[in-house]
């Protein structure tokens, strides 16, 4: 009402105010006094504490895709079971390349390497080499050794099988041979070792993980034979400051890895390493591969080792991998301790042994500067026995007997507390 | 060809014998037979050549060869694996054969099973004096605390998907609780001198009351062993069983639910296993599948029959096809499951004549039915509304099940577990 009749008495266009005139004329008024008391004290004014500045959450500049990614990782970061930090990294479908144990494509390790940041150095490590010449070892193979033999005969002379396809049988036999072998070893072992006696084994089993590789999501599912799982973990082969084995870096690879037959498909990743969480033996020990395909076919192409290769370490990085996820590492928190496991490939006549050291799970681009990498060690493909000629076994070979023995009796490491 | 000027002359010629009726109709479904036929054989006629017309209406020679018409067989011989079932067959035979298989269910269950294998059963429904000696005699360290790890992963932990099928779980239980068993491989060494065959095959066959009897299949996976199991039953008891007369169930035919068969093997006994096999003597007969309490019968029979054909097949091969009694007695086990009842069957084999009901009986021991822990449990059911009406629709009100977070520990009964380790044990323990 007032400013309406200023307006009436001075007129001046709509366009200009005169809020500030009047505010100027009252401060030259000065009502109040502007002397300096002498009372006056020196009062220490605490400096004013404002909280961080953030970037807007919802522009379009790279610091605040930098900031919304950060909260995304905090939020995984933060949850306080397994079970929702592995469905807070699952809960969204995205495309993931599907990673399988066997592999045919021609140079397809490389691929395996670059996205497990895997080195694969041949021979195992020192203390399995010590472990299979003790005389534990030795006495416990002597022991066993007709009974395996036994078990061998039976299921390539003596059982009764349909007559089908010959590759079909072989498998069978194979896979047949594996389980009786395994019953054996563990009717003969488990009882006088505590690690084995308090170890739970899943026959049969889908183990399935994922991870992230510069960008790039991958998701593994292998099926293998036997798991055997410990309350307590197998101790690390070297240590992670090796500069040697565990820091370096792996051949990159730039390509799409569709060309070497690995496919994607828009997922929700699935994170299962032979059991459900909740269950108490949460360490892997050693695992049973079956190596079914054509290895005459793979031996013509000169494939034969790559393939083998490819199945032992992507096999024991995708459990070892589902394993840290269950204790509740992920790609954004590394592993405190490297974690190991020892796989077993074999057909039921050749065998090759792989021991894996899970060094870092930081793959992806946020840790490019990681320095640590995946190591795998190898034996190349020794048969269990040469041949089977007049009911008898023709060079059985203890040196395979020795080594999967050795496997199952590496002891765990007590848990720090 | 004077006569017809163009092909629609020739055709209305020939077509005009028939009743009329519209191509199109025979699109139409439901169209009766004749008619249909008629129209086929119309449309067959309307696309012929010309010359063809001519030559079948003047009853000329082909001006054109026709190819030979050749029926192609749609097998191969070389990839067909059929079987002529009739007369023609080898192994045919007039007098017909009663074929016992997996798949076969007994009417009536383990009653039918005794007359067919002419045994006494034995025992009251408990397992033999010696076995039960050893379930109270035998102990692995941490029984319990072990025996529920094993069965909390086989239930709970196993797979992907949230509900975990009996099939699979079945498998995984026995094979869990084999494995706890050979956790006393050090103490009793025997074990060690074992085999398991998955999937084996095995088939015998006797007489009884002239019908001749098969079992054949696949039933489940057998332990073999070197050595023979020991007779559960002195010779008094075997001498006493020729006073037991066998329960018949007139006038059902004992016979009843067996498939029939003309093309069967004489005297075919066939242990599964060729001959030089280092593991010679059939120990258990594990049998894991998918079956209920209804059923639960039914498979006690069936594991007396596949156990009783184990111990058979052995015999036969050994002492021949004459019918005798026998001087030492065939013992094997078998243990069924369904992953949470286990029913323990012992078969004793004392002789061969089967033919006649009088003699000799052969003995069996059926625990049946023992419940290793309590499946059933109030389940959580929460109601909930879905699409439809109350009135028309039943999914109005759908229960919501939750599973039990205790499952596969209410109530564990080790007891079960130890009558298992004590099957598995028989024979090695001294």
């Amino acid at each position: 009402m007032a400013a309406s009749m200023c307006r009436r008495v001075f007129p001046l266009g709509r366009k200009f105010t005169r809020f500030t005139l009047q505010n100027a004329c009252q401060s030259t008024r000065c009502t109040y006094s502007t002397a300096e008391t002498s009372t006056e004290t020196q009062v220490e004014v605490p400096e004013a504490k404002y909280p961080p500045i953030v970037p807007p959450l919802f522009a379009k500049t790279a610091e605040t895709k930098e900031y919304r990614t950060k909260l995304i990782i905090e939020g995984i970061n933060d949850k306080p079971t397994a079970t929702e930090m592995i469905y807070e990294l699952s809960k969204r479908q995205s495309w993931h390349y599907n990673i399988f144990p066997r592999c045919f494509h021609y140079s397809f390790l490389d691929l395996y390497k670059h996205c497990m940041k895997t080195v694969i150095v041949e021979d195992l490590p020192k203390q399995i080499v010590e472990l299979a010449n003790s005389p534990s070892v030795e006495s416990a193979a002597e022991m066993l050794k007709p009974h395996v033999m036994d078990c061998i005969l039976q299921q390539q002379l003596y059982v009764y099988r349909y007559k089908g396809d010959p590759a079909k049988r072989d498998s069978t036999a194979g896979r047949q041979t594996m389980e009786n072998v395994m019953r054996l070893l563990l009717a003969g072992l488990a009882g006088d070792f505590h690690h084995l006696r308090d170890s739970q084994i899943d026959q049969d089993v889908v183990v399935k993980s994922f991870w992230k590789r510069d960008e790039t999501k991958f998701q593994f599912t292998g099926n293998p034979l036997f798991l055997i799982r410990t309350k307590e973990p197998l101790p690390e082969f070297i240590s992670r400051d090796d500069e040697q084995l565990c820091i370096g870096e792996v051949p990159s690879w730039s390509y799409a890895p569709e060309n070497v037959s690995v496919f994607k498909q828009h997922i929700n990743p699935v994170c299962f390493p032979g059991f459900k969480i909740g269950n108490p033996f949460t360490y892997g020990h050693t695992q049973i591969y079956m190596s079914e395909f054509n290895r005459k076919k793979c031996a013509e192409n000169k494939t034969l080792e790559e393939v083998l290769m490819g199945i032992g370490m992507s096999s024991s990085f995708g459990w070892l991998n589902g394993l840290a996820l269950y204790q509740m590492y992920n790609p954004y928190r590394d592993v405190t301790q490297p974690m190991t496991c020892q796989t077993i490939v074999t057909d039921g006549s050749n065998f090759s042994f792989f021991c894996y050291q899970l060094n870092t799970l930081g793959l992806c681009s946020r840790s490019a500067d990681n320095p640590l990498r995946n190591v795998c060690w190898y034996t190349p493909d020794m048969k269990l026995y040469g041949d089977v000629q007049d009911g008898r076994i023709i060079d059985f070979n203890d040196d395979v007997l020795k080594q999967t023995i050795a496997f199952l009796l590496n002891p765990t490491m007590p848990l720090e507390k | 060809m004077a006569l017809f000027h163009t092909t629609h002359q020739a055709a209305t010629i020939l077509t005009r014998c028939l009743p009329a009726v519209s191509s199109q109709l025979l699109f139409h479904r439901g169209y009766r037979p004749e008619v249909l036929k008629r129209g086929i054989e119309k449309n067959k006629q309307k696309k012929k050549p010309l010359h063809r017309v001519v030559e079948e209406m003047l009853g000329l020679e082909p001006a054109i060869e026709q190819p030979p018409r050749v029926e192609l067989p749609n097998n191969h011989p070389q990839y067909s694996n059929r079987v002529d079932f009739g007369p023609e067959n080898p192994h045919y035979h007039d007098d017909v054969a009663y074929l016992f298989t997996h798949d076969v269910s007994l009417q009536e269950g383990v009653k039918q099973a005794l007359w067919l294998t002419k045994s006494k059963l034995m025992g009251n429904g408990q397992m033999p004096n010696q076995i039960q000696d050893l379930t109270t005699s035998l102990e692995i360290p941490d029984m319990d605390e072990k025996v529920e790890q094993s069965i909390r992963q086989c239930r709970q932990y196993d797979t992907v998907n949230k509900f975990i099928s009996m099939k699979r779980y079945s498998f995984t239980t026995t094979m869990a609780l084999i494995r706890l068993c050979s956790l006393l491989g050090p103490q009793y060494s025997d074990i060690l001198s074992r085999a398991q065959a998955p999937n084996y095959y095995v088939s015998a066959s006797w007489t009884r009351e002239n019908n001749v009897i098969q079992v054949r299949g696949r039933p489940g996976m057998l332990m073999t062993s070197k050595n023979p199991l020991q007779p559960l039953a002195g010779l008094d008891e075997i001498q006493q069983t020729s006073d037991h007369t066998l329960e018949t169930f007139y006038p059902l035919a004992p016979t009843i639910d067996l498939r029939t068969c003309y093309v069967y093997k004489d005297n075919y006994n066939f242990p599964g296993f060729h001959d030089g096999y280092p593991f010679p003597h059939a120990h258990t007969l594990f049998m894991y599948g998918e079956y209920d309490e209804r059923q639960a019968e039914k498979i006690n029979a069936r594991g007396i029959m596949f156990a009783f054909a184990n111990a058979l097949c052995r015999a036969k091969l050994q002492y021949g096809t004459e019918e005798m009694d026998l001087p030492t007695p065939f013992v094997t086990q078998c243990v069924v499951t369904n992953g949470v009842n286990f029913s323990y069957i012992h078969v004793q084999l004392n002789t061969l004549q089967l033919d006649s009901s009088d003699g000799l009986k052969n003995m069996v021991w059926l625990d049946a039915d023992s419940a290793l822990y309590q499946d059933m449990y109030p389940p959580l059911l929460k109601i909930r509304r879905t699409k439809g009406n109350r009135k028309t629709d039943r999914r109005y009100i759908r229960p919501l099940v939750r599973r039990d977070p205790e499952l596969g520990c209410r109530e564990l009964d080790v007891d079960v577990f130890r009558k298992f380790l004590a099957c598995y044990l028989n024979g090695a323990v001294n």
